[in-house]
């Protein structure tokens, strides 16, 4: 008998590839079309496989930690159940047995070809079958999870596993990170709730790809309409106490989580009263897939502090040199009095970050970080027009605002901001403290004041995506010839070729806080100009005055930076790395005209990276602010690391890149010289 | 065609063997554990 059966299969297209919030707000990304898939006729439906696995025990316990070798095995238990896909239908298969390797029967019989196997099958229902035929679950990690002493709930372990037909062995592989931890103090049994924050996505739905490789990816950033009601994507995880008791001291806990990097992070232990312990961590982390941390025991104490959501200002960090500090103001907008507490933590994280990247990482100890926490009476910024005129009012302390489609006018109340940092003795218009302005709106954008001197600048960033990823892209288009000077009408261009993005350019991915970094240390402290460029743009301005503007050069001779062109071959014999420093036409959003000394940067697409000479540039301004003395060449080059995170560090193969919104670059500064002629 | 459609789970259908089942081994992978001392002070 053959019966035709219809099934569905989604079609992804390229513009499905864009994430759930964009700045070009494509809807509907996801094609739906019917295919016909016809019953097969198995001539044997009976599958008879043998056992080829080691390491199999009779534990029916989920996951069984194992100090001695640092591994914690999953063990199936009887009743689990997995689903198989393949050719248009689906298997479902379940098992009596138990252990790291059992025996699982089906009912189902699939067409011939690849197969997908999703566990657990009560967690199916975002799967998506592909046009080629291939499958890419969805699944989603609850940002809300039950506690279960010593493990986690079954269902929560999500595994996949390929197999080129229905009659292989699988093995399956786990998708997700875990995080493990115990409590003490007097109020572990008062807590209801654990919350871990990171400030970046780590909950709600995300796609499972690369299932036919022994490491599959997870894509947190495809977004397709509707996906929300699947799991909504957070920053956060909360923790539970276990159903129908309470949380206990000195047992482990368990919660999952996506496996990305995230740049500090808070653990929240919320109390039955409304109050609550905050631990902070400035750790960076990098979560991997199928693995377990151990955080062993954190003491959360023996009773509750009182609320964080106050106005005021606290340094976060502060210098410790012995010299001037350096200061850098992190001041909330739009952020209501509620939100405070959050400002906070998006704040420290944000100085975790960039206290993270070159020079600031070695040279952290001169800096005073103040965070300012400023209430509005209503949250997010204003939208105008593109042009300054405010179509959509909202009633925030520093008055933040910038277009829908558009942000080269974000602009903030410049006098009510500098009124502010002085009554506070942390800056204003004199002072070379450098602020930021974060702003509590989703929105992409950022920019920043500055001028020749480096006094008063301050730079403007939202919370775009609330630490959703981003990503920015390099120029598709160069100067043909990075030492010939062109003139207008007489130019060669070429074209960057997807070569040289994966070898020797690579892609930036971040968040937020890598625009931040670009406005506020390479803009604001640097006063750094932008290295990236408009097509066939001709710079004939010169060079700005006073500091501003040192990591560029209008002339093939005289950089800056020529004396490490001239010391290149000792300085690779110290770090290859320093083979990247030369002159590069292209910079001040100028194709020609402008030369640079280094192929890439922060300054051109906000990756965690500064050249070498903007940091030797950025190390001077800080030893200058700090009254520390000149910079010392050796001494900088002692204490300098030219890794470049994007290039240097390998690229992490648990996470899909693809789909993450490639955002363009912000506006150049606005140069505002007006309170020193 | 509106989200909710659009997330709405594929139609995939089972097919049910006449006269037997199909029997497989499935085994699966350890996590490996990394401990971390997250709230030190040393970076």
């Amino acid at each position: 008998m053959r019966t035709r059966i219809k099934g569905i299969a989604i079609f992804m297209t390229a513009a499905c590839m864009i994430a759930a919030v964009s700045c070009d707000k494509e809807e509907a990304p996801i094609e739906v079309e019917e295919v016909i898939v016809e019953e097969p006729t198995p001539e044997d439906p009976v599958y008879r496989l043998v056992a080829g696995f080691e390491g199999s025990d009779d534990t029916r316990t989920s996951l069984v930690f194992d100090e001695t070798n640092k591994v914690v095995k999953v063990s199936w238990e009887p009743g689990d159940q997995f689903s198989m896909f393949g050719g248009g239908y689906r298997a479902d298969y379940v098992t009596s047995g138990s252990g790291t390797s059992a025996e699982f029967t089906s009912p189902h019989g699939l067409p011939e070809g690849p197969c997908y196997s999703f566990y657990p099958s009560s967690r199916t229902n975002g799967n998506i079958p592909l046009g080629d035929g291939s499958y890419h679950p969805f699944s989603a990690i609850p940002s809300v999870q039950t506690a279960v002493p010593g493990g986690i709930a079954s269902d929560m372990n999500i595994m996949v596993a390929y197999s080129e037909s229905q009659s292989d062995d699988l093995t399956f592989r786990n998708v997700y990170s875990m995080v493990r931890f115990r409590m003490s103090g007097n109020i572990v049994s008062s807590i209801d709730s654990v919350v871990f924050d990171a400030g970046t996505t780590i909950a709600g739905y995300m796609m499972i790809e690369d299932m036919e490789t022994s490491d599959p990816k997870i894509n947190i950033s495809i977004g397709i309409t509707g996906g929300d009601a699947f799991g909504k994507r957070t920053n956060s995880v909360k923790l539970l106490p276990p159903s129908g008791s309470t949380f206990a001291g000195n047992v482990d806990y368990i919660f999952v989580l996506a496996p990305v990097d995230i740049n500090g992070f808070d653990m929240f232990f919320y109390g039955d009263n409304g109050k609550y312990v905050r631990k902070h961590s400035k750790k960076s982390m990098s979560f991997q897939r199928s693995k377990s941390y151990n955080f062993g025991v954190i003491n959360v104490g023996d009773e509750f502090p009182e609320e964080e959501n106050q106005e005021g200002v606290y340094q976060y960090m502060t210098a410790s040199m012995g010299y001037t500090p350096v200061v850098l103001n992190l001041i909330a907008e739009g952020y209501t009095m509620d939100e405070l507490s959050k400002f906070s933590r998006q704040a420290e994280s944000a100085a975790d970050f960039i206290f993270s990247v070159e020079p600031f990482k070695t040279y952290k100890k001169y800096f005073t970080v103040n965070i300012c926490k400023v209430a509005s009476n209503e949250s997010g910024a204003s939208v105008t027009d593109g042009n300054g005129h405010i179509t959509q009012n909202r009633d925030t302390y520093f008055k933040a605002r910038w277009g829908e489609d558009s942000y080269s006018d974000m602009r903030v109340d410049e006098t009510i901001l500098m009124s502010y940092l002085e009554s506070k003795g942390i800056g204003g218009y004199s002072s070379p403290a450098t602020n930021a302005v974060i702003v509590n709106d989703s929105r992409y954008g950022g920019i920043c004041h500055l001028n020749d001197v480096g006094l008063g600048c301050y730079a403007i960033c939202p919370v775009t995506d609330e630490g959703g990823p981003l990503g920015w892209s390099y120029p598709g288009l160069e100067a043909k010839d990075n030492l010939t000077v062109y003139s207008s009408g007489d130019y060669e261009t070429r074209d960057v070729t997807e070569e040289e993005i994966q070898n020797e350019i690579g892609r930036s991915y971040g968040t937020w806080k890598n625009t931040l970094l670009h406005e506020l240390c390479g803009h604001g402290f640097g006063l750094f100009a932008d290295e990236y460029w408009y097509n066939v743009s001709f710079g004939h301005g010169g060079m700005p005055s006073g500091l501003r503007g040192r990591n560029l050069s209008s002339s093939l001779t005289g950089a800056g930076w020529q004396s490490m062109i001239d010391d290149q071959a000792a300085l690779e014999s110290l770090n290859p790395l320093y083979s990247r420093i030369g002159l590069y036409q292209g910079g001040g959003v100028y194709m020609f005209g402008y030369w640079r000394s280094e192929r890439v940067s922060c300054m051109i697409d906000n990756r965690a990276y500064f050249s070498t000479w903007q940091r030797y540039v950025l190390t001077d301004r800080i030893l200058d602010l700090a009254g520390a003395g000149s910079i010392n060449w050796d001494e900088f080059f002692e204490n300098d690391d030219p890794t470049d995170p994007v290039r240097d560090i390998a690229t992490r193969s648990d996470i899909s890149y693809e789909g993450i919104p490639i955002m363009p670059p912000t506006a150049p500064p606005v140069i505002n010289n007006r309170y020193y002629e | 065609m509106t989200g909710k459609e659009l997330f709405e789970p594929p139609k995939v259908t089972t097919i049910n063997l006449d006269v037997s089942t199909v029997i497989l081994i499935a085994s699966t992978e350890n996590y490996k554990e990394v401990d971390v001392d997250p709230f030190s002070d040393d970076d």
